[in-house]
């Protein structure tokens, strides 16, 4: 018998006792109401000269502030402080007794631990729409504003739950989410979709509508989209919470989850680069700057090598833990780790040719020339399948011998895909001075992320087809010696007791 | 009669320490196992895995038949289980707590009320009804988590040192609460380090070392397991000075003390060999009063296991 769902009402009930019940909440709602009333006054009584509806305006603009800020780090912070609280009481695994759902005592925690900030994420609203009305401003673009922060501060409170939801002590995820916030907001011009996976869009769109910053008009279908990927996310985050919460020893991004990712990465990612274009045009700016192009395309390619060892990693943990006879979750978590690495590959080449076919259609790389888009998309697609097997390799022989694995195999991955194309364009750079000397090796090609730059920013690698070769062996060699690591780590057949059983008492 | 709950070849290792070897174990409706051994020794991770809450590296544990680590919600419905450091929300009342633990347990608001009454009746717990946690003692903390245990009336209860921090009527209290669910059928396993008390309850005790279960069986039996002698006594109607004479003069035994007319001393163990020996001392003269096994303390039994104890 599976899960049933049922509302987390006993969790949402004691987290607003824990955050102090009725009274508390009566008395900082009232607070907060007085505050920004009397902070209105306060505004109103020193710009006694300028017109009411200037004042409103003005305040607007400072609550966009409280808006954003109080909704996605207090909501944040909120969520870590309630799990942190339960870790360190032991009510963590108090939850994981009873028969609360894992989806349920997720839920629970998303909800249950904001409440206060989202009261006094409502109040502000409320407040809010006030204001407009005296500024005779548009009340919708207010409300729309709030929602778009809103539907993004939820994914990122949901991606809370689940970043706080393990083993132990949980990281605070506001740190982690200004992290990403500055890399959201690079993303913006170097690689589109990241802003919208990581929820950075609707929430600087919310507030530079609130804010009534002058920008291009936003399509209603866009904001619905913004809505429903934020929805989407949500969803996604808080089904993986909800599975690390069962079973924090198994990873929650596994072979299911991890290609969700992927696809929602891939998807976003065209999306992001589509939505880029169409928000530079409207702007009256160019938008067909190919250098620009050429290397967002590449750099969501080149991205999409990360995201894909999330599946190959969770896949090759499970598929470890397997073979050392660890019950797993469900069919789910036991897809061969070798076939998630093939599917990875090919779920990409095939959503950028497919999804992509508008935006790399546009690029003037020479690569592209009639025949060459074919060959291009036979070495990209090489390339992938390369790397994905190579990382399978790596990860399955670290998981399989180190204590540490991830940083392990990250080392050795950046190594190769990173550091060899990295040093050879050092290299032709140093001999820059030298005339004719000034050229990549085919040692640029050896690494997927050369080939991909090579490929689709027009830079000019030789022989990329041998060094995609010697990517294959390189590969199979990985692969070869996980396999090797993994029969030596766990030599017997899986589930093999090495102690003679216990013999069971008497009845 | 199936087995309530199971442990089968459950393994469980944190990197290169092996914290529970290949434990099989079967426990039916009614039983009470007391779970022994010095600090360290696996007690608290095999009750872990039991309860669902640690994934074993290799093996299964079943509750009902069914594997705990799973999504079978019913199977977390039917295991109770009190950890050595007492779960809870420190701001909220005893009350607000439990009321809690019913919701997620899914009582309706009537029967929670009930069992709440009912056990906070049980562990004296009713004039801290109204009480934030964060104000009560360890031992009330302690009874807050048996509460919290008990009230979704599990088949299975798993408690892991439940007594530490009870006063001595309080331990009385929870000994009475138990011999009363173990008649009622559940299936119990408890771990403890004071002996007395499970001596008292258990109907069958595992002493674990090392990860693995290295003696068990029912309580009476362990106390007496693997000895070739044993201490019997015996009291005889007018014979002072001349019992110890007669006693020594028998082939066999030891260790003879007499106070008064009542004398103990080490012989074989076994039916026969003390039938037979009776019937001696009878053959001889000696007016036998009375003729019995001394029984040997757990705390005895534990000792003589050869637990290697590193506390």
């Amino acid at each position: 018998m599976g899960e049933r769902f049922h509302w987390p009402v006993p969790m949402w009930v004691v987290q607003y006792q824990l955050l102090g019940g009725h009274r508390r909440m009566g008395g900082v709602l009232a607070i907060s109401t007085a505050v920004l009333v009397v902070g209105f006054a306060g505004f109103r009584r020193l710009l006694l000269d300028m017109p009411l509806a200037t004042v409103a305006g003005g305040t607007l603009k400072t609550l966009a502030f409280l808006q954003c800020g109080g909704l996605v780090l207090g909501g944040c912070g909120a969520v870590h402080r309630a799990i942190l609280r339960d870790f360190e009481t032991r009510m963590l695994e108090s939850h994981r007794l009873t028969p609360m759902s894992n989806i349920a005592v997720a839920l629970g925690y998303l909800f249950g631990s904001t409440l206060q900030i989202t009261s006094l994420f409502l109040l502000v609203t409320v407040f809010g729409v006030v204001l407009s009305l005296i500024a005779s401003l548009r009340v919708d673009v207010w409300l729309t504003g709030s929602l778009l922060i809103a539907s993004g501060a939820a994914a990122l409170w949901s991606a809370s739950v689940f970043v706080c939801t393990r083993l132990t002590k949980p990281p605070s995820p506001v740190g982690i989410l200004v992290g990403l916030s500055i890399l959201g907001n690079v993303g913006l011009v170097t690689v589109p979709g990241l802003g919208f996976l990581l929820c950075a869009y609707p929430v600087v769109l919310g507030c530079m509508m609130i804010q009534g910053v002058p920008g291009p008009t936003v399509p209603p279908a866009a904001v619905v989209g913004m809505l429903v990927v934020d929805a989407i996310l949500t969803m996604f985050w808080l089904s993986c919470a909800a599975a690390k919460y069962r079973r924090p020893d198994l990873p929650a991004l596994g072979a299911v989850r991890g290609l969700t990712l992927l696809t929602l990465w891939l998807v976003l990612g065209m999306i992001g680069l589509v939505a880029f274009r169409a928000v530079v045009g409207a702007l009256g700016r160019s938008s067909g700057n190919p250098v620009q192009l050429d290397f967002q395309w590449a750099g969501t390619l080149v991205l999409s090598l990360v995201v894909m060892l999330w599946p190959i990693q969770g896949a090759v943990e499970c598929y470890v833990l397997a073979r050392r006879g660890t019950r797993l979750r469900g069919k789910a978590d036991r897809v061969p780790a070798g076939v998630v690495a093939m599917l990875a590959a090919a779920l990409i080449v095939g959503t950028s040719v497919l999804f992509g076919g508008d935006i790399w259609a546009q690029l003037p790389s020479a690569t592209l020339s009639s025949a060459g888009a074919v060959m291009a998309w036979l070495l990209t697609g090489l390339a992938f399948l390369s790397a994905a097997l190579f990382a399978y390799g790596v990860l399955l022989a670290a998981v399989s011998l180190l204590k540490s694995p991830k940083i392990a195999a990250g080392m050795v991955l950046a190594l190769v895909w990173v550091v060899v194309p990295l040093a050879d364009a050092a290299f032709a750079e140093a001999m820059r001075q030298y005339p004719h000397a000034f050229q990549l090796s085919v040692l640029f090609g050896m690494s997927p992320v050369g080939t991909l730059i090579a490929l689709w920013m027009d830079v000019p690698a030789p022989q990329l087809g041998l060094g995609v070769a010697v990517q294959f062996a390189l590969a199979l060699t990985s692969v070869l010696m996980g396999h090797w690591a993994l029969r030596r780590a766990f030599p017997g057949t899986p589930g093999s007791p090495s102690d003679p059983p216990t013999a069971p008492p008497p009845r | 009669m199936s087995a309530i709950v199971e442990a089968d070849n459950v393994r469980v290792e944190f990197g290169p320490l092996v914290a529970v070897r290949d434990i099989s174990l079967e426990l039916l409706g009614g039983q009470l196992l007391g779970l022994v051994g010095p600090n360290g020794a696996g007690k608290t991770t095999l009750l872990r895995v039991l309860a669902g809450l640690l994934a074993p590296t290799r093996g299964l544990a079943r509750v009902l038949g069914k594997p705990v680590l799973g999504e079978h919600e019913l199977v977390r419905q039917h295991i109770g289980f009190a950890p050595d450091s007492p779960p809870a929300y420190e701001d909220v009342t005893i009350y607000q707590f439990l009321r809690f633990i019913a919701g997620a347990y899914r009582l309706d608001r009537a029967t929670a009320d009930e069992r709440i009454d009912f056990w906070l009746e049980q562990l004296w717990l009713t004039d801290k009804r109204d009480t934030p946690i964060k104000n009560l003692s360890r031992g009330m903390r302690q009874r807050v988590t048996l509460a919290r245990t008990f009230i979704p009336q599990p088949h299975i209860i798993l408690l892991d040192e439940p007594l530490i921090g009870l006063d001595p009527a309080g331990r009385i209290q929870l000994r009475k609460i138990l011999s009363m669910l173990r008649e009622q059928g559940c299936a119990m396993i408890v771990s403890s380090h004071i002996l007395s008390d499970l001596e008292e309850v258990a109907t069958h005790i595992a002493i674990i070392e090392q990860g693995r279960i290295l003696r068990w069986g029912k309580t009476e039996s362990l106390q007496h397991q693997h000895e070739d002698r044993r201490t019997y006594r015996l009291a005889a109607i007018g014979m002072n000075s001349e019992l110890a004479t007669a006693v020594s003069a028998m082939e066999g035994t030891s260790e003879v003390v007499v106070d008064g007319n009542i004398c103990t001393f080490d012989y074989l163990a076994g039916d026969e060999a003390a039938a037979g020996l009776l019937k001696t001392l009878v053959d001889r003269g000696v007016p036998v009063a009375s003729f019995g096994v001394v029984k040997r303390t757990l705390e005895e039994a534990y000792l003589r296991s050869g637990v290697k104890q590193v506390d």
